[in-house]
């Protein structure tokens, strides 16, 4: 399976939250904000995180650059647990890991220079520029989001959304990371903008052999961006698959009603696809339904579906999906085709 | 869909808005127009400042009143002009005449008052009794399907999921039964699953009231499937207008087919995206006549003056776009 060695590796993964309560803010239990999570990003690839508010992704994204603490799992970064490195070595960690944030407003400080916010790195990190170069690797950088070296003096007041982002993009590729995380880095822009944003990315991961962890909820951005995809529910990926297979045929039913509840923009072209409309809402955390988290809203559950949590199995073709009905018509011996647009045919589907 | 009653029952003639920017008065809507009949309806589509929201918040009478001002058009409701009335005058039109959905129903609802209290407000100060006003609020919150509806109407926002909390957004607009109904950007904040919920709901509620309904939104997919008309906005102008579909196959307007091929579509498979080079202009120095000329791929001498809005094909007044080019051989 693997050609080359990850840049990032994460095995089972969990995050919990205290929950407080009372006037003295007292701990009275915890939450698993993310549990279970594993995944790889190998060199120039593209891992794709996507669910709904509260499912958990950002999270990920959070622990991965040392904002949240992991309560347990394994995150190794180049070969090197993170857990156990020395000081040193996570500030190695942290110039070969960026992150570009959703909100190009709120992300770059508004009292310093766009030469500053860039060069910003190179003051906490000494020794990737020297600092007579500066001013001209600023310069560079700008080109290559971009932008032109007459924008070096400016504050980020005096741009639009979309040149903020570029400048984000700038700043994170100043420490000369191998791996940068996007958390929502487009969604906050126009249409016409964010076509430009996600080329860039995708000129620039060719071009500098990055790996992005890409965490969106818009899947049709996803679906340009990524070559793996991970959709997460309640704080589990219950399904991971290549691009072409979770796009051509998605297995998890949730997955599935996530990509029908995507409007088309031409709909009448595509009259054979079904809406599937789930019920209800996502549950909080901290209640989550017993068995499978999906179970109250699936269309196909079972009695074992309350009571039996799906392991995420792996199936053909690179998939990995949490459901024990899937896993069924995967089995040997099973007499249902291994098709699962057959296997999930929705029974209640509008 | 089912029925539209070819008479409009809201249009909005030369509408003109401007707000004040620290010494000017700067003109967010220019000269837009449209209709909506009864079981009708538009979309009016736009980018973040393409004064989408501005026309919306005009429709009400509900723009701030020292920093902005309607300057021009009418704004024709039952044959009266809105734009001309009092504040008076608004208030008897606001709930009953049209009624409004806001995109963030966080910020929208009162979080000190219980959702049934909000939802019968407008009834109560109609006179409706408190009792009457409860149990119209109940009903109202079942129909906008909110489960336990009576069990809920003494809780308060913060205990409302995003998509509950938009359900009593919808559940508030309606209890007037207004004739039309303005959503700026109704699902926005909501989860794409969500998204498809609140979408179904509000064209079962239409298909029921025979309402027009008026969608502002930046998503040219979300009305893809339920708007019948839409009016295509960019800096303050209606660039395009016309049927869902004559505009989505046949777009006319340079910035129109620029916006189709820039968005990102799940069902095709990944390709360099097409992109519209720059950025939306600033109101306050648009440029000289054709406001998309900077970013236009076919921008010539004429442009710099304004292009009107012209017809295009045989039905000419239907589908139209402000576009010298528009209407000739197209690419």
């Amino acid at each position: 399976m693997s050609e080359q060695e990850p840049v990032l590796s994460v095995r089972d993964l969990r995050i919990s939250f205290p929950v407080r309560c009372g006037p003295l803010r007292r701990i009275v239990g915890h939450v698993d904000g993310v549990s279970n999570v594993s995944f790889d990003i190998r060199p120039g690839q593209t891992l794709a995180l996507v669910g709904e508010s509260g499912s958990g992704k950002s999270t990920v994204a959070r622990t991965l650059v040392g904002l949240e603490k992991p309560s347990a799992g394994v995150i190794t970064f180049r070969g090197r647990d993170v857990a156990r490195a020395s000081k040193r070595e996570i500030r190695q960690m942290r110039r070969e890991m960026q992150m570009v944030f959703q909100d190009p407003f709120g992300s770059l400080n508004p009292r310093k220079t766009v030469a500053d916010i860039i060069s910003e790195g190179w003051f906490v990190h000494p020794g990737i520029v020297a600092r007579n170069q500066w001013a001209s690797e600023v310069d560079k950088l700008l080109l290559k989001v971009g932008l032109s070296e007459h924008h070096a003096k400016r504050f980020p007041h005096q741009f639009s959304g979309g040149q903020r982002q570029r400048i984000a993009i700038a700043r994170a590729l100043a420490t000369r990371p191998r791996f940068i995380i996007c958390d929502e880095s487009v969604a906050a822009l126009d249409v016409s903008v964010q076509a430009q944003i996600i080329n860039l990315l995708q000129d620039l991961q060719r071009e500098l052999g990055l790996s992005y962890l890409f965490i969106a909820h818009d899947l049709s951005v996803v679906r340009q961006m990524a070559d793996v995809v991970a959709v997460m529910y309640l704080g589990r990926i219950v399904e991971m698959a290549p691009q072409t297979q979770f796009f051509d045929n998605p297995l998890h039913p949730y997955s599935r009603a996530l990509l029908s509840a995507v409007p088309l923009i031409e709909p009448w072209r595509h009259p054979e696809k079904r809406k599937i409309v789930l019920n209800g809402d996502p549950p909080s955390p901290r209640h989550p339904p017993r068995g499978c988290t999906f179970h109250s809203r699936c269309w196909q559950a079972e009695t074992r579906c309350q009571d039996q949590v799906p392991a995420l199995r792996a199936l053909p073709e690179d998939c990995l999906c949490a459901c024990h009905v899937v896993a069924d018509a995967f089995a040997p011996g099973s007499n249902t085709p291994v098709n699962c647009r057959t296997v999930n045919e929705p029974t209640r589907a509008p | 869909m089912a029925e539209i009653n070819a008479h409009p029952i809201l249009e909005v003639r030369d509408l003109t808005v401007e707000f004040r920017a620290s010494r000017a008065w700067v003109r967010v809507v220019d000269g837009v127009s449209f209709s909506v009949c009864a079981g009708e309806t538009l979309a009016v589509l736009g980018e973040s400042g393409s004064g989408k929201t501005a026309t919306g918040l005009a429709l009400l009478g509900l723009l701030p009143r020292r920093s902005a001002r309607v300057t021009g058009g009418e704004i024709l409701f039952n044959g009266q002009n809105l734009a001309a009335q009092s504040a008076k005058g608004w208030q008897r039109v606001r709930g009953t005449g049209i009624g409004m959905v806001f995109q963030d129903p966080l910020s929208a609802l009162n979080p000190l008052q219980s959702v049934g209290n909000q939802v019968s407000e407008g009834l109560r100060r109609r006179g409706l009794s408190r009792q009457a006003g409860r149990a119209a609020a109940a009903e109202l919150l079942q129909k906008v399907g909110i489960p336990d509806a009576t069990g809920r109407l003494d809780d308060y926002p913060h205990q409302f999921s995003g998509g509950m909390r938009q359900r009593v957004m919808i559940a508030i607009a309606l209890a007037l039964r207004p004739r039309v109904l303005v959503a700026d950007e109704p699902t926005t904040a909501l989860d794409v699953t969500v998204q498809a919920q609140i979408m179904r709901l509000l064209l079962d509620l239409q298909r029921e009231t025979g309402m027009g309904l008026i969608l502002i939104s930046h998503d040219l997919g979300v009305v893809a499937e339920t708007a019948d008309k839409v009016a295509i906005m960019y800096a303050g102008r209606v660039v395009e207008s016309g049927p869902l579909r004559d505009v989505y196959e046949n777009p006319a307007h340079p910035y129109t087919r620029g916006l189709l091929a820039a968005i990102p579509r799940l069902e095709t498979r990944p390709v360099r995206m097409a992109t519209i080079p720059g950025a939306p202009p600033d109101f306050a120095n648009l440029p000289a006549g054709c406001s998309y000329r900077p970013r236009c791929y076919q921008v010539a001498e004429r442009c710099v003056q304004q292009p009107a809005l012209i017809g295009i094909g045989s039905d000419t007044l239907a589908h139209r776009a402000a576009c010298h080019f528009a209407g000739q051989s197209g690419e």
